[in-house]
């Protein structure tokens, strides 16, 4: 499964992404995950599954989902503030299955 | 609260802040100019041993710096005096790449509109007056002109037609050339009709239309409306400067430049508004500056806030505060509203007060982002007074966080309680 993150700068995500792939390698998944800027998202097309963007990212969801053409919706935010990765991981396979 | 406040945020803010995200040109602008940092970064470290020299005054390292200084300060001739040419280049892909149209000439293309419109030829060369951080916002009209008129070429499918048996690579070379030939011919009109109308080359043009929003946005008033829509998207939880940034970042990166320029030919430095202050000093630590927060929540006796305090603490360090707006929470907290929106206020008079008082150094350099507290504000101003400043706004903005604190402590200890 690949799962891309989206913050402002890449940077309050990329905490996520540590802990997302903690929780896939304690599930033996086999996980792709990185963290990008919302600027770079246009670079992203075609490589990813699915597609998490911060809470405070939420009115860009359309306009990430619009370019990615792939599941894309923001964490819930408790689950964000405290870098849950087994709850965001949980979250990202919904997405998926949909 | 909660329920009523979001059917604002929904009703409001949320369309708001999804157009300004969807307006393609305002995000390039913001995207091409926060690309430029690095370039900035550049030019900062080739100010450093002119800045050296001016703390010294004199002896043998001011010596040794003042035989070299050409040497030291080369760089600075090629990133910070020549800002513009870089900027017109991520705008121009920017832009390009959200209409999904970028190619290896967009960038070309776009700097070579740019050189036509802000190049000032003089006897025997070229001068590069406009080139730097005078020429940026000529930069963003170069960039969107170049391509605005590729993008309507393409569509209208304005370039030459090849017979099928051409191979492809022949056609698409031929296709890029003509919006290419378009592009120069509109932008040596435009250059030659400044001229000839006004009598100013058109960056000189551009700077005269712009002069009263240049001159506003290095305002205190204009300080406190960003500072204030920033807070408060957050507290709605969303992302302030990410939004705001979409008008004010030009200015900034500006503002910043022309600085260092001044700072480097030894004229006075004179403006406050720069992509450093807003980062070091008016949100240092976060949005908000939440950092005196953070430390009170370490020591909470709710089992809630301290949890989030002690994963807060670390990023918080780095300016990055997501965990303690996400998670204490602040975004639709009744206790924070007062502080969190209010608080970063009361620090842009101080900071600014400070500045214009001439008590602190205002900005001659760009530090890289994400730095711990005081670190970023001493490279920026090269002034251990900026450090006093962060560390007395922080302060501050505990002791407007304290009483508010308290209140959703007890509120959360009772909640703590009842479970």
């Amino acid at each position: 499964m690949k799962i891309l993150l989206c913050c402002n700068a890449g940077m309050s995500s990329s905490i996520l992404v540590k802990k997302i792939r903690e929780a896939a390698e304690k599930r033996g998944m086999d996980l792709t995950i990185t963290a990008v800027a919302n600027a770079a998202i246009r670079d992203e097309v075609g490589k990813w599954d699915v597609c998490l963007v911060g809470p405070q990212l939420v009115y860009a969801v359309n306009s990430i989902k619009a370019q990615l053409n792939i599941p894309v919706a923001s964490v819930e935010p408790r689950v964000y503030a405290m870098a849950d990765g087994d709850k965001a991981l949980d979250f990202a396979v919904s997405l998926l299955e949909g | 609260m909660n329920s009523k406040l979001q059917d604002i945020l929904m009703k409001y803010l949320m369309p708001i802040a999804n157009r300004v995200e969807q307006q393609k040109h305002l995000q390039a602008i913001k995207d091409g100019m926060i690309a430029v940092i690095p370039v900035i970064i550049i030019g900062s470290i080739s100010l450093l041993p002119t800045a050296i020299m001016n703390l010294l005054g004199s002896g043998p390292v001011y010596d040794f710096l003042a035989k070299y200084i050409n040497v030291f300060t080369y760089a600075g001739m090629f990133s910070n005096d020549m800002l513009s040419i870089y900027a017109a280049l991520f705008i121009a892909v920017a832009l390009a790449k959200s209409y999904g149209i970028c190619n290896n000439q967009t960038g070309a293309t776009a700097v070579l509109v740019h050189l036509i419109l802000s190049g000032v030829s003089i006897e025997g060369g070229l001068s590069i007056a406009y080139l730097g951080a005078s020429g940026l916002f000529t930069s963003i009209v170069s960039a969107i002109l170049s391509v605005e008129i590729t993008r309507i070429m393409m569509k209208k499918k304005l370039f030459i037609r090849l017979p099928d048996s051409v191979p492809s690579m022949v056609g698409e070379s031929f296709a890029t050339l003509v919006p290419l030939i378009v592009n120069v011919f509109v932008a040596v009109v435009i250059a030659n009709v400044s001229l000839a109308l006004s009598g100013q080359v058109f960056p000189a043009f551009i700077m005269s239309v712009l002069a009263p929003a240049i001159t506003t946005m290095d305002t205190l008033p204009a300080l406190l409306i960003v500072i204030f829509l920033t807070q408060l998207l957050w507290f709605f939880g969303l992302h302030g400067p990410s939004i705001t940034s979409a008008v004010w970042a030009s200015f900034a990166i500006a503002y910043g430049a022309e600085n260092m320029a001044n700072y480097a030919a030894g004229l006075p430095v004179t403006h406050i508004f720069t992509f450093g202050l807003y980062y070091n000093i008016l949100q240092v630590t976060g949005s908000g500056l939440t950092l005196g927060l953070v430390l009170l929540m370490m020591r909470s006796k709710a089992k809630s806030l301290k949890s989030i305090g002690t994963v807060s603490i670390v990023p918080s360090l780095f300016g990055i505060n997501e965990p303690v707006i996400f998670g204490a929470p602040i975004i639709l907290n009744p206790f924070m509203f007062i502080p969190f929106v209010f608080g970063p206020l009361v620090i842009t008079v101080i900071t600014y007060v400070a500045m214009s008082s001439g008590l602190v150094g205002m900005p001659i350099a760009n530090p890289p982002g994400f730095l711990p507290p005081g670190v970023g504000a001493f490279l920026m101003t090269l002034d251990w007074k900026c450090v006093v400043l962060v560390f007395v706004c922080l302060i501050i903005m505990t002791l407007i966080y304290y009483p508010f604190f308290k209140a959703m402590e007890a509120d959360e200890l009772k909640k703590e309680q009842q479970a």
